[in-house]
């Protein structure tokens, strides 16, 4: 058991998250109430008014709870998390999306888990009981379900969902994984755990409910596809 | 394989009830504190 204090920095990458910003940012703050922690925008140039949106929630929260650092524009996934840890100044961080479909109600649950394991990672999963999707049509759970089964199958890393991205990672950790990832969208998210877990990092899961889009607009596009299948055989010949 | 899996994805569709309502309540505070949460 962990005697230290501990504090958490929640970074929350966005592209034309308006809206979402500001109700993900009130639900970090009503969910943990007793927990030290800081929120670290990543904001890669939003024309939508994002960041005007965080500068009040800065003047409603406080600037040392909430950061602010944008990049002048789309930057891709990996290197939001390379950012936001640059100014983390928590021992434990958390990526999570900022469009609702990563509900801030399973932070306590994460951080939980992480004490009681003393886990350097505890990653979200949507496949276990207790955890589910709303919002995925049958070709989308298929093909999820499949990329989740081929990656298992071939990479055994142990862990239920791999593809998920919500996740508490120890910095330290975290900081050492991404050194060696090369991948990016959500085969980076895979590639991350392949690694932590051919490291030896212990890793822990909790279920989490996955709602799929409800403001804005969904970045998923076709192509994912072959990027995906691209993604595993190199993760199957480098790991 | 993934067929077995597929039969026994979880699904929640009462997330999307209580995902509305906790929308409502963030709208509400916010608005009162000044904060823009119009959508467009």
């Amino acid at each position: 058991m962990e005697e230290q204090k501990n504090k958490y920095s929640v970074i929350v990458p966005t592209y034309n998250e308006r809206l979402n910003i500001s109700l993900i940012v009130y639900l970090i703050f009503k969910h943990l109430r007793d927990v030290d922690f800081e929120v670290i925008v990543v904001d890669d140039g939003s024309p939508d008014g994002t960041q005007e949106v965080v500068k009040q929630l800065q003047k409603l929260y406080g600037e040392d709870r909430i950061l602010l650092r944008p990049r002048p524009k789309k930057l891709g996934l990996g290197t939001v998390y390379i950012h936001g840890l640059k100014h983390a100044s928590g021992n434990f961080v958390v990526i999570m999306d900022a469009d609702l479909s990563h509900h801030p109600k399973y932070l306590p649950s994460f951080i939980k888990k992480q004490l009681e394991t003393g886990a350097s990672i505890v990653t979200g999963t949507r496949y276990v009981k207790g955890g589910g999707v709303l919002g995925w049509n049958l070709m989308r759970k298929l093909t999820s379900r499949g990329a989740n089964g081929l990656a298992q199958t071939l990479l055994w890393p142990g862990v239920s969902d791999l593809t998920g991205s919500f996740r508490l990672y120890r910095k330290s950790v975290l900081e050492d994984v991404i050194s060696s990832c090369v991948s990016k969208g959500y085969v980076f998210q895979m590639e991350m755990i392949v690694r932590a877990s051919t490291k030896g990092y212990h890793i822990e899961e909790v279920p989490i409910t996955f709602v799929d889009r409800v403001f804005g607009s969904s970045k998923l596009g076709g192509s994912e596809i072959v990027e995906y299948l691209k993604g595993l055989a190199y993760l199957l010949v480098t790991t | 394989m993934v067929g077995v899996g597929l039969m026994r994805f979880p699904t929640c569709p009462q997330e999307a009830v209580l995902l509305q309502q906790d929308i409502a309540e963030a709208k509400e505070f916010l608005k009162q504190r000044g904060i823009d949460v119009v959508s467009e």
